[in-house]
């Protein structure tokens, strides 16, 4: 009962335990890369922030197709939420990787690299998701456009997955193959625990989030009613 | 310090600077929110007082779960 009704308070405080762990084992206990040296522990925030950032997209696509599917109203917040997480994430993945790609390749970004380019195609569609949304009067044709929105970029997720596999010549390591992961079994483990980390990051804002857009939208309501 | 060191930590900063800054933002929210529900609580109050809104005994709690 009590996690039911205190779903973010749970959620941020397993985030900030996974996170603090996930790191100090990082920075502390991994060994340093072969090829990268020190500089591949970027490694364990960057990843971890991009797939939570496809996590977003996507589950705001899904309940766009649940808001089309059921036309429930509900489902239009949650969408909404879901992705202003993953721009917010989305930016940490380009400041992250941005600052890798410093270290490893001496340029701060590369347009040469379909992986960059793409994500940042990704990042720049879902921005403009909120110009569309707050150029049009709410309602039942907002929430249809801005579904139909979301879903539209959802096709951009595998797309910029699998860029790096697709692309000849590439210089973004490719660390997940066919043959599983490319790293020792340390530092898989720490990569697992980041991860764990920032999805549940994106979960505890996500539950918050939603917990005050919900609030609001009802203050509005009592405000009508009182007015 | 090395550079990868600098950079590493800077990276790891970044993340951390944004989630604060994120912190701080729904702080502002939360101000504003208590703000509306105070100047609602006092209108509603002003209604019951003069007689336009009748007494409830308990308010329905909020939705907050998904």
């Amino acid at each position: 009962m009590w996690l039911r009704n205190n779903r973010g308070v749970a959620l941020a405080s397993t985030a900030a335990l996974l996170l603090l762990g996930g790191i100090s084992l990082a920075f502390f206990w991994v060994p340093d890369d072969v090829d990268q040296g020190f500089s591949q522990r970027i490694f364990y925030i960057h990843v971890p922030v991009a797939l939570t950032a496809y996590a977003c997209f996507g589950w705001g696509a899904w309940k766009a197709l649940r808001l089309l599917w059921t036309r429930e109203v509900r489902y239009d917040l949650e969408s909404y939420t879901a992705v202003h997480m993953g721009v917010i994430f989305g930016i940490l993945t380009l400041v992250t990787g941005s600052i890798w790609a410093r270290i490893s390749w001496g340029v701060w970004w590369s347009w040469g690299e379909r992986q960059l380019v793409l994500f940042l195609v990704l990042f720049l569609f879902y921005s403009a998701y909120f110009m569309l949304r707050y150029s049009t009067e709410p309602g039942p044709r907002r929430e249809r456009m801005s579904a139909v929105y979301a879903l539209f970029g959802v096709v951009l997720i595998p797309v910029s997955f699998l860029a790096i596999r697709l692309a000849e010549g590439f210089i973004h390591p490719t660390v997940f193959t066919r043959d599983g992961p490319q790293m020792a079994g340390s530092m898989f483990f720490v990569f697992c625990v980041c991860l764990a980390g920032t999805l549940t990051l994106a979960g505890a804002l996500y539950a918050n989030e939603l917990l005050g857009k919900r609030v609001d939208a009802s203050l509005r309501e009592l405000e009508e009613a009182l007015a | 310090m090395t550079t990868a060191e600098k950079y590493v930590t800077a990276a790891y900063l970044v993340v951390l600077a944004v989630v604060l800054l994120y912190v701080v933002i729904y702080a502002f929210k939360l101000a504003r929110l208590e703000r509306e529900v105070t100047r609602l609580a006092k209108l509603a109050a002003e209604r019951r007082a003069s007689g336009e809104v009748p007494e409830v005994e308990a308010a329905e709690p909020l939705r907050t779960a998904n």
